[in-house]
């Protein structure tokens, strides 16, 4: 009798302990927590960007808000600011420069490891330095950044990962690198997802507190106040007054019914539109556009890695094979290969050393001249226009596309650019390593 | 048990530990109830080093009726100037909200704030000559759907009950400038 009581106990141990594994512990890639690391820190980036001009005003101790007017709003010695420990202003601009700096560094995944605590620290610093200023964003902005500390984000869409995968090609070009996934980025994504449900409950819960909400007319005193006044929507309202009702209510069944429906595979994807439609709606019509993008950015949280693996795919079906054929005894070109293939994380561009492999579409001849890119069709692409092409078609590379689509100048200077480059190759090569000199090969 | 696989169980029970922690705390955060507020106690610090202490409670409970702050400058002739500062900021940038909120502020403690503020805006109009400042709240009322259709605002007088928050001296400093500013 014991023993089987014994075993049933062990049983549900071992059940419940499977469980618990599988709702916290599954191995899972962190790309939906880089996507929501690089919109917060975007988000972030902009908002104390924008503040540059008013860092005394706001934060400094001369002006608007004095540091002892500052400490009577906090509540204890666990809300610190770095703030509170600077005396002398060039400490308000150095921190200031650190901060955004970081915050670029986090948005790219530069270092990704560190910036984020900096991140972190610098927007809590800011927050708790003056209260007056903060509203609900500021502290979904700290929470999110906090789990993303926790996380082990950088791992994917990020220049950490480019760095890491570059290090492998240097070696081999034909070397890859698998994506990171691990227990503890499913138990972050987990942590978020939680987040954002406790958040869209309490929200939901607070609301039908009100007697606004609850006989419909919420909506309608939010667009009459005088800080989200819209006179097109007011006017629309006022004939088609069943709007805000609707409206009302809607905002109320999504935010309540978001945290219950947001967990099954079959609702996930309409309560996740519904949530993001709202916050767009928040954006366009209430202006809280830092809001509405944080809030949007959390959610990216529930993106399932599935979803995200089928774009992917989708994409690379979409533009095809392409197929780069370098020289594989000029060393600067094996660099910048590794260079250019670590951006590419879908695997798009394949590549061809035409010195052991030569290619039935470009001679050599035309190969000693310049790197060509193979199209499916057959269509091959010289040098600069075979960047050109890449930089658009590879979403790793899409940051260049600046710099190789503006209008007549790309073309202009960035030709002869590349001529000069490939023509000098060799020199290039010979000039980073410091080996001997030899005559440009081109 | 290998001292891996006791390392691993212990990074396991720990990682464990920490998502329990910090979903109570989550979930604790925005929560008034009584049971919440004294497991409060245990998660306070924590939830006031990392910026988690909060209510999630937007547009609610209730959605509408702000105030909108204005000031009135008085001039060296008696001449009075309203200024809206709100109407002057981009919906779209952080500057608005920042502005806003600190308007508020005034709204709500004009007392602690109002001489900062005084000192402030009388700078900044300075090429009026400022000498006196009037902080008003303009508190908004009910405004319905037919008051819309009739070709109202919310903001016309008959909506809102003006209430006059602080009036201060311009500081000195503000007044020299500008007579610098003429000679």
């Amino acid at each position: 009798m014991l023993a089987t009581l014994a075993r049933a106990g062990r049983e549900s141990f071992v059940a419940l302990g499977r469980a618990w594994s599988q709702i916290w512990f599954q191995p899972r890639p962190t790309t939906p927590l880089e996507i929501a690391r690089i919109g917060v820190g975007s988000a972030i980036l902009f908002h104390y960007g924008m503040a540059t001009p008013f860092l005394f005003v706001f934060w400094g101790d001369t002006d608007w808000m004095p540091r002892d007017v500052a400490l009577m709003y906090l509540d204890g010695p666990w809300m610190q600011s770095v703030f509170f420990y600077f005396s002398a202003p060039w400490q308000w601009i150095a921190f200031h420069i650190f901060f955004l700096l970081c915050c670029a560094a986090f948005v790219v995944g530069w270092r990704t490891s560190w910036v984020k605590w900096i991140v972190l620290v610098g927007h809590i610093s800011y927050d708790y330095r003056n209260l007056t200023l903060s509203y609900g964003a500021e502290s979904i902005a700290a929470c999110l950044l906090f789990i993303l500390c926790l996380a082990p984000v950088g791992r994917a869409m990020s220049l950490d990962r480019v760095r890491a995968v570059r290090a492998a090609k240097r070696a081999n070009l034909e070397a890859t690198l698998p994506p990171y996934t691990g227990p503890w980025a499913g138990a972050c994504t987990r942590l978020m997802q939680i987040q954002m449900a406790v958040l869209f409950l309490y929200s939901g819960i607070e609301k039908i507190r009100g007697d606004e909400w609850w006989s419909g007319d919420a909506l309608w005193w939010a667009f009459t106040t005088t800080e989200f006044y819209h006179d097109p929507l007011l006017a629309l309202f006022a004939q088609q007054y069943w709007l805000v009702t609707v409206g009302t209510y809607a905002s109320i069944v999504i935010e309540i019914a978001f945290p219950f429906l947001i967990w099954q595979r079959a609702t996930r994807p309409y309560l996740l539109a519904a949530a993001i439609f709202l916050h767009v709606s928040f954006a366009v019509l209430l202006g809280l556009v830092y809001f509405s993008f944080i809030m949007s950015m959390g959610q990216m949280s529930f993106l399932r890695p599935e979803w995200l693996h089928s774009l992917g795919a989708w994409w690379k079906r979409k533009i095809g094979d392409m197929e780069m054929i370098y020289d594989g005894r000029c060393g600067f070109c094996v660099r910048s290969m590794a260079w250019l293939l670590a951006f590419d994380g879908l695997g798009q561009i394949k590549i061809r050393d035409f010195r052991t492999n030569p290619s039935p579409v470009v001679s050599d001849a035309q190969l000693e001249k310049a790197l060509y890119l193979v199209l499916p069709d057959s269509r091959a692409l010289p040098g600069f226009e075979a960047y050109r092409y890449v930089v658009l078609r590879v979403p790793g590379l899409w940051w260049q596309i600046p710099f190789f689509y503006v209008p007549v100048l790309s073309r202009l200077f960035g030709r002869p650019v590349y001529n000069w480059v490939a023509t000098h190759r060799s020199w290039l090569f010979s000039f980073r390593w410091g080996a001997p000199r030899s005559a440009s090969s081109g | 048990m290998t001292a891996k696989q006791l390392r691993k169980y212990i990074a396991y029970v720990a990682m464990s530990l920490f998502v329990a922690w910090h979903t109570l705390a989550m979930v604790l955060a925005p929560n008034s109830s009584s049971m919440a507020q004294s497991a409060r106690v245990v998660f306070q610090p924590y939830l006031s080093l990392f910026r988690m202490d909060t209510t999630w409670a937007f547009f609610a409970p209730s959605a509408g009726k702000h105030s909108q702050f204005r000031y009135v400058i008085t001039d060296s002739e008696g001449r009075e100037h309203t200024f809206v500062p709100g109407r002057e900021l981009n919906w779209y940038l952080p500057t608005d909200i920042w502005f806003k909120n600190w308007y508020y502020t005034i709204i709500e403690f004009p007392e602690s704030f109002g001489d900062i503020f005084a000192a402030w805006f009388c700078r900044e109009r300075a090429d009026l000559k400022p000498v006196t400042i009037t902080f008003l709240a303009i508190q908004e009322q009910d405004f319905w759907p037919e008051d819309h259709l009739r070709g109202k605002h919310p903001l016309d007088p008959e909506y809102v009950v003006v209430d006059t928050l602080k009036q201060a001296e311009c500081p000195r400093s503000s007044q020299t400038e500008t007579a610098t500013d003429d000679r």
